[in-house]
């Protein structure tokens, strides 16, 4: 249920559950109890070791434990069937653009049209090399696979031929149910957010302070005006932590999200690995009635 | 000699793409007793005129549902059906991507998944997927030998023409190792099953050369050495002809060539409701008995 109009998301705790299946299940029905309109969760297909390779200090490794978005999602869409998913974000160029359209239209059928791809280009190119993928050409690739997404959702047959993409009469059914997906963009550098003022349904601003994100939704509306978009047809997608900010914080911050255009926003406990997590749930819950009694 | 798991073929081409009719149909033959699903794979399905009119034939232009996300929505639909993909088309993909996936689907089925994999036919879309037709094959064997240690392994350092991984793992891994079936019809590939795989999916049918391809199977495990191992075999049959009497006759011919599992197809008939498709299997389970 929407908080003064603002749509209200759960961040998928990925290092907390480890292999227990129940307790990801729990959350996600818990979670569209609660009241929440959707879950995000992130990306990462394969990690590095963090050995002699000082460069992963602070970073996600192999010993960090993400579900697979597509799959989870898949699970989840049998399991809390209201709830929208999100993916917030998937690493878009280190994967194939055709099974990526495949995947997305099997998960935006199995949870009847509630998906939202959100995709970002990543930092990490020891992933890029697993998955055989060019590490310093993502961002442009990116712009190429969000056009080869739209046309793939859009027609039972396409042709394209591209600078990193060629399909010659063919296409994936079944298509979404709308013919289209929501692809958003996240990401912090100039660059991506331009990027998104420019070309995506929406945004996800999550820099480390609030006067940061401020300036790039400056930056977003600048090139969304350029590309003579209306600012009513870009979303946006506001996180807030709930463990490094206390209830007056997370007060606080919803107001500035609301004043500053916010249609959605996702609220986190993710935390490091760690033997005794947060009350993911509880947190949740009472951030919910905290945030509705505003 | 123990019981033949009897499972079903998704009709993937035949029920449309509706959730519904997926949940109705697993949970269908679990209600049933069969033992295993599986679905099949195609990632982009070209325009017919692309095709010879036998091939378009044989893939209608129609939804299919993908194969993975789709065994992710029965993990949780089911309880107790084994899981099969028969088969994903294993080098189209990127190999760690499907690690992945699979561990995940093998997770949240609580181990109930088994690994169809085989090198497909089409090249269109190897062309989609920006991936080599020409070379399926090689890159398929070193495929399986990165899922297996990505599977069992904290860390994988593999270079070869395809992959280049360095000191990089998936989490979590598979809480065992997930069994990794070829499906195959050429000789070659039937040999590269003998040698690699945990088990073998005959495509062909019974009097139109799944004999041989057995015999192939057989013959090269024997000069692997590897004969004295329990050998792991399944066989499908098409339920789109003949009666139940020709039904119970195939499935003791798969039983007489060693087979461990039997799919049983159903009619390839335009959109069908799914209670259509679960009475078909039920005759065909009730006819064919316990083997």
């Amino acid at each position: 249920m929407a908080i003064a109009g603002i749509r209200m998301g759960a961040v998928f705790p990925h290092f907390s559950f480890g292999t227990n299946v129940a307790e990801m299940r729990t959350f996600a029905t818990t979670v569209e109890q609660i009241g929440y309109d959707h879950l995000l969760a992130y990306d990462h297909v394969i990690g590095g070791s963090r050995e002699g390779r000082p460069e992963l200090e602070g970073r996600y490794t192999s010993e960090h434990n993400f579900q697979e978005v597509f799959v989870l999602f898949g699970y989840l869409a049998g399991i809390a069937p209201s709830l929208e998913l999100v993916s917030g974000v998937i690493i878009l160029p280190q994967r194939q653009t055709v099974l990526v359209a495949k995947q997305a239209a099997e998960i935006d059928i199995l949870t009847e049209g509630k998906f939202r791809l959100g995709v970002g280009i990543g930092w990490n190119p020891i992933e890029y090399q697993a998955l055989n993928e060019n590490f310093r050409n993502r961002g442009k690739r990116l712009e190429e696979q969000i056009s080869v997404l739209r046309t793939l959702f859009a027609d039972k047959v396409v042709s394209i031929d591209g600078q990193w993409h060629t399909v010659d009469r063919a296409g994936i059914q079944p298509l979404p149910a709308k013919k289209s997906i929501p692809i958003w963009i996240g990401g912090s550098s100039e660059v991506a957010v331009r990027r998104a003022g420019r070309i995506a349904d929406g945004f996800f601003p999550n820099q480390k302070t609030l006067e940061e994100d401020a300036a790039n939704l400056a930056i977003l509306w600048d090139e969304a005006n350029k590309a003579g978009r209306n600012r009513s047809s870009i979303g946006i997608e506001a996180r807030i932590s709930l463990l490094d900010n206390d209830p007056e914080e997370w007060k606080r911050r919803f107001s500035f999200w609301q004043e500053n255009g916010a249609t959605h926003i996702s609220l986190a406990t993710i935390v490091q690995p760690s033997p005794t997590g947060p009350n993911h749930l509880d947190l949740l819950d009472q951030a919910h009635r905290v945030l509705n009694a505003l | 000699m123990s019981a033949i798991h009897i499972g079903a073929k998704f009709p993937n081409n035949e029920t449309g793409a509706t959730p519904q009719a997926l949940k109705e149909f697993a949970q269908g033959i679990e209600r049933l007793g069969f033992d295993h699903l599986s679905i099949d794979d195609h990632v982009s399905i070209a325009a017919p005129e692309q095709f010879g009119t036998d091939r378009a034939a044989a893939i209608r232009v129609r939804a299919r549902h993908e194969v993975l996300t789709g065994l992710a929505f029965l993990a949780g639909a089911t309880t107790t059906l084994k899981l099969r993909t028969g088969v994903l088309i294993l080098p189209q993909r990127q190999t760690v991507l499907v690690a992945r996936q699979a561990a995940e689907v093998d997770l949240l089925s609580d181990g109930r998944l088994t690994m169809g994999v085989g090198i497909g036919w089409n090249r269109l879309e190897f062309d989609a997927l920006g991936e080599t037709f020409g070379t399926r094959g090689r890159r398929f064997e070193s495929q399986i030998q990165i899922l297996r240690q990505l599977w069992t392994e904290d860390y994988v350092t593999h270079s070869d023409d395809w992959h280049r991984l360095e000191r990089t793992g998936i989490l979590p891994r598979p809480a065992r190792p997930i069994p990794l079936w070829i499906g195959a019809k050429a000789g070659v590939a039937i040999q590269r099953a003998a040698r690699l795989a945990d088990g073998f999916m005959s495509l062909g049918q019974i009097g139109q050369g799944a004999e041989e391809e057995v015999e192939t199977y057989r013959a090269e495990r024997d000069r692997l050495g590897l004969g004295d191992r329990p050998m792991q075999l399944e066989g499908w049959i098409d339920l789109g002809s003949g009666a139940e009497s020709e039904w119970l006759e195939q499935a003791n011919a798969w039983r007489a060539l060693g087979a461990t599992h039997l799919t049983l197809v159903s009619p390839p008939v335009p959109i069908q409701p799914v209670t259509a498709h679960l009475e078909t299997l039920q005759r065909a389970r009730e006819a064919i008995g316990t083997l």
